[in-house]
């Protein structure tokens, strides 16, 4: 269903709101096709999480891997990891405003490498176009996609930095 | 916007369905290819085979969203010619390497711009689902390009897409 304004047009308020109720069997039916109800904000606040989650693990990762970096490759890392901090911001005000007040941040793992932080970047990339069928607030949608688009940007980044193809796969590198 | 972004975008902005938006990415994936095989014959050594290895990933692309647009018991419409190239991206592969190098990757930013509007206007799974796979890909293709013109791969917290910085 196109909705050029963005939102859940064609549906009531109470249908717009037990559609949450439904997201795990709208999810399935959307993959054969049927129509999809739309997801509640709590459930849209659980996929936040998760994504909160793997966008912290992506941190620590990248952390513990600059740590083994120097140069100019120290100076890249560097610089995922500050986009990857506005991720989590955005994950975490966008948890905010759903009255879900976001997690402590768990520590970072004491060792890494690039290798460890591609995997967490890769892993990363896979739960934001998984979330972007959870989401039906459009403008957080777009967000999301977008930093997909990063994270995928992310992986080419770090592979090469591995001296790996940079784009082993025509779908960034998702199975 | 530049020429080639109005001309990119111009087919999501007609689309009025979540068919239309599933045919306007099918028809500008198979014009990916048709531009990447274009741009590999202005190229040489590994980049010409970047961009032979890009356009069979963009014909992969075109194949993921048919399947979509199948889902939806539709089927494509019409096809992209070399006419349609030379009007997307005129010059293309006559010009220096860097020239080049630079058109595809405007073409890519502009089509990941056409899909950041498709995921804004559809709440369709599959197409979601399928877009965001795209989207990962072109990124991903996005970062190369900048790097083989000397420019950072991802200058971005959040892609958005469009021209290349610094030109028009």
């Amino acid at each position: 269903m196109v909705t050029p304004a963005g939102g859940p047009a064609g549906l009531s308020r109470r249908r717009f709101l037990e559609a949450g109720a439904l997201t795990g069997a709208a999810l399935l039916l959307g993959a054969c096709g049927a129509e999809v109800a739309l997801p509640s904000r709590r459930a849209e606040a659980r996929v936040l999480a998760g994504l909160l989650a793997r966008e912290r693990a992506a941190i620590a990762g990248l952390g513990a891997a600059l740590e083994t970096l120097e140069g100019a490759r120290a100076a890249q890392v560097r610089g995922l990891l500050a986009h990857d901090r506005r991720h989590a911001a955005v994950l975490g005000e966008a948890l905010r405003v759903r009255g879900t007040p976001p997690s402590a941040a768990p520590a970072a793992r004491a060792t890494g490498s690039l290798e460890r932080a591609l995997a967490d970047k890769e892993a990363a990339l896979a739960a934001y176009v998984q979330a972007l069928g959870g989401i039906a607030d459009a403008p957080l949608r777009v967000r999301l996609a977008e930093t997909a688009a990063a994270e995928a940007e992310h992986a080419a980044v770090l592979r090469m930095l591995l001296g790996a193809d940079p784009v082993p796969g025509a779908f960034g590198g998702i199975a | 916007m530049t020429l080639v972004g109005e001309r990119v975008l111009w087919h999501f902005a007609e689309a009025r369905t979540d068919t239309d938006l599933v045919r306007a990415s099918v028809w500008l994936e198979q014009l990916a290819v048709l531009c990447y095989e274009r741009g590999a014959g202005g190229l040489t050594g590994a980049e010409r085979e970047l961009a032979e290895r890009f356009a069979g990933h963009e014909r992969a692309h075109a194949t993921a969203m048919e399947t979509v647009l199948q889902g939806l018991t539709v089927t494509v419409r019409n096809r992209p010619v070399g006419e349609d190239v030379d009007w997307h991206l005129p010059g293309l592969g006559t010009g220096p390497r860097e020239r080049t190098l630079e058109q595809l990757a405007e073409l890519e930013g502009w089509m990941l711009a056409g899909y950041r509007d498709m995921v804004r206007r559809t709440t369709e799974l599959a197409i979601l689902r399928s877009a965001g796979g795209v989207m990962a890909g072109a990124a991903q293709h996005l970062a190369v390009l900048r790097d083989a013109l000397g420019r950072p791969a991802a200058p971005s917290a959040f892609e958005r897409g469009g021209g290349l910085p610094g030109r028009p």
